[in-house]
């Protein structure tokens, strides 16, 4: 019969329609609605991912791990790592700056694989929006802090 | 039990009292009749005006809200008190009065988002091209705006609520709604774009070619009531203790009122029979170089007759304002707001048509069907009178 295919179709619509209002949740076939309301609901991030690198401290001393052995600024593609160490005493290098433009960075993780001294991690933090360029380029201090942001215009 | 009964009476009748009350306060004021006839008349064209408007806008949300529920989201719901403020007061005043960073989560379930709408329309670049022709390209949009207000003059909206009450409102508001059609090519010609000007070519034969379908439907609600005024057709209806609505008038109503809404949904250009904007054949066809406030006018005039179509659809088959119970104009507005609601779950469910389906659609199905339909009425009509003597 001709229009049975139209009711049809009406008839899935209205079931989508009626099925966002199951309380959120259908026990079987998981959420109704598939819109995560970003700022407020987050989905979970894989253990893996991969956000902005971020400096990790020895747990005993709280000191940090990098010995500036530069593996890190070589392996960057987008050569956004720039490190300026001089020789301390003993054999030991001083890490005078290291900054990591996020700016340039493409969040490859090529630094953290190839870090042979446990200093250097992909973090999951990957809300990075600012106003200036200049936010973006951070220093060792603000990469070890995992969650601190710089400066007054973060929003 | 008096006194409910009074309270019942003030609901039930409210407008057309307010109107007599409001209408003999001017006289004691010593207007003279034409002035109170005037008055009232701007007064009525007004409230019904500053009604269809809050109404549109919300319609607008509406549609957003359950399209978006079809397709398994929330829609619109983030527009929220803060923002607004931003852009009215700026953000420095804002953060200066304490508290306001918590109107952030202050979103009414999106009822702001006609407003935040509004805002994005006044508020972005308004283009002509080099070769539009200026006077064409500006009119456009808001001739299809008026025209689509022009029928509610006519509408009913309960017993005594009507604008004038013309003794052709059918006619009246079927020539009303050709203007639209001018109104498209003005804007597919002055555009000077090939897109705009295939998409309003198709836009004129899609609504001449339904137009008569649409016409020929009318005449059945016209034939049953024995008049041509919205009232009287309304008042036809009241039978049954207000159920006597002319789509159960089987089978001519019924199908009258398919023909008539299946025209109304190709007269308004919107899916299925939206092919005159269809995004990947011609981009989007009439309205293309329109941007900001102009577009903006198109997308209200559409919604306008939206509204204009469900109120006439209302008023020919479904009974007006008629209905047990219920005040007239609660009755007439739940009825008009189901159409509205039909033609969005339409809009969510079909795909588009194709050209030659869409008119031969009109053409050989439904015009054909709607003269069989008159004349099985005329028929009817003709047996019943017969058998009365």
């Amino acid at each position: 019969m001709y229009g049975l295919g139209i009711v049809k179709g009406l008839l899935v619509t209205l079931k989508h329609y009626l099925q966002t209002y199951r309380f959120g949740r259908d026990p079987f076939r998981g959420k109704a609605i598939f819109t995560v309301q970003y700022p407020e609901e987050r989905l979970p991030l894989p253990p893996r991912f991969r956000g902005r690198p971020m400096w990790l401290r020895n747990q005993q001393t709280g000191e940090p791990n990098c010995t500036g052995c530069s593996v890190c600024v070589r392996a960057c593609p987008h050569g956004c790592i720039t490190l300026v160490t001089h020789m301390g005493e003993g054999k030991k290098r001083v890490v005078d700056s290291y900054t990591i433009d996020l700016g340039n960075c493409i969040y490859c993780g090529l630094c953290a694989d190839s870090c042979a001294f446990n200093a250097l991690a992909m973090s999951h933090e990957f809300e990075l929006a600012y106003y200036s360029r200049e936010n973006l380029v951070w220093d060792g201090d603000m990469l070890l802090g995992p969650w601190r942001k710089k400066g007054k215009d973060s929003d | 039990m008096d006194f409910i009964r009074q309270v019942w009476d003030f609901i039930y009748n409210f407008f057309p009292d307010a109107s007599a009350w409001l209408a003999s306060v001017l006289r004691g004021w010593g207007w003279p009749g034409w002035g109170v006839d005037l008055a009232m008349m701007i007064v009525s064209a007004v409230l019904i005006l500053a009604f269809i408007m809050l109404v549109m806008l919300f319609i607008t949300l509406m549609e957003r809200k359950i399209i978006g529920r079809v397709q398994d989201r929330y829609g619109p719901n983030r527009a929220d008190i803060q923002s607004l403020l931003v852009i009215a007061l700026g953000r420095q005043r804002l953060q200066k009065i304490p508290g306001s960073r918590f109107l952030r989560h202050l979103r009414l379930w999106g009822l702001l988002q006609p407003l935040a709408d509004a805002i994005k329309f006044l508020t972005k670049e308004d283009i002509t091209p080099r070769a539009a022709d200026r006077p064409m390209h500006l009119l456009a949009p808001i001739v299809v705006t008026f025209a689509a207000l022009l029928s509610w003059a006519v509408i009913p909206f309960g017993k005594g609520m009507v604008g004038t009450d013309l003794n052709i409102g059918v006619l009246y508001i079927v020539s009303v709604s050709s203007i639209a059609i001018i109104s498209l090519f003005m804007a597919g010609w002055g555009a000077d774009n090939k897109y705009a000007l295939l998409g309003a070519l198709r836009s004129v034969a899609q609504m001449v070619s339904y137009e008569v379908p649409m016409v020929l439907s009318i005449l059945v609600a016209v034939m049953l009531a024995g008049s041509m005024s919205m009232v009287k057709i309304a008042e036809a209806q009241g039978a049954l203790g207000g159920m006597g609505w002319f789509i159960f008038y089987l089978p001519v109503g019924l199908v009258a009122f398919l023909i008539y809404f299946i025209c109304a949904v190709a007269e308004l250009n919107r899916a299925p029979f939206d092919l005159p904007e269809g995004e990947s054949e011609i981009v989007a066809g009439y309205h293309i170089e329109y941007s900001g406030l102009k577009w903006g006018l198109f997308y209200l005039g559409e919604y306008f007759n939206a509204l204009a179509v469900s109120a006439i659809a209302t008023t020919l088959f479904l009974g007006g304002w008629n209905g047990p119970l219920l005040p007239p104009y609660v009755w007439f507005w739940a009825k008009a707001g189901f159409i509205i609601l039909a033609l969005m779950w339409l809009r969510a469910t079909l795909p588009r048509f194709r050209v030659d389906q869409l008119m031969g659609f009109a053409w050989k199905f439904l015009l054909p069907l709607a003269l069989v339909n008159i004349f099985v009425t005329g028929v009817g009509i003709a047996l019943l009178q017969n058998l009365v003597k």
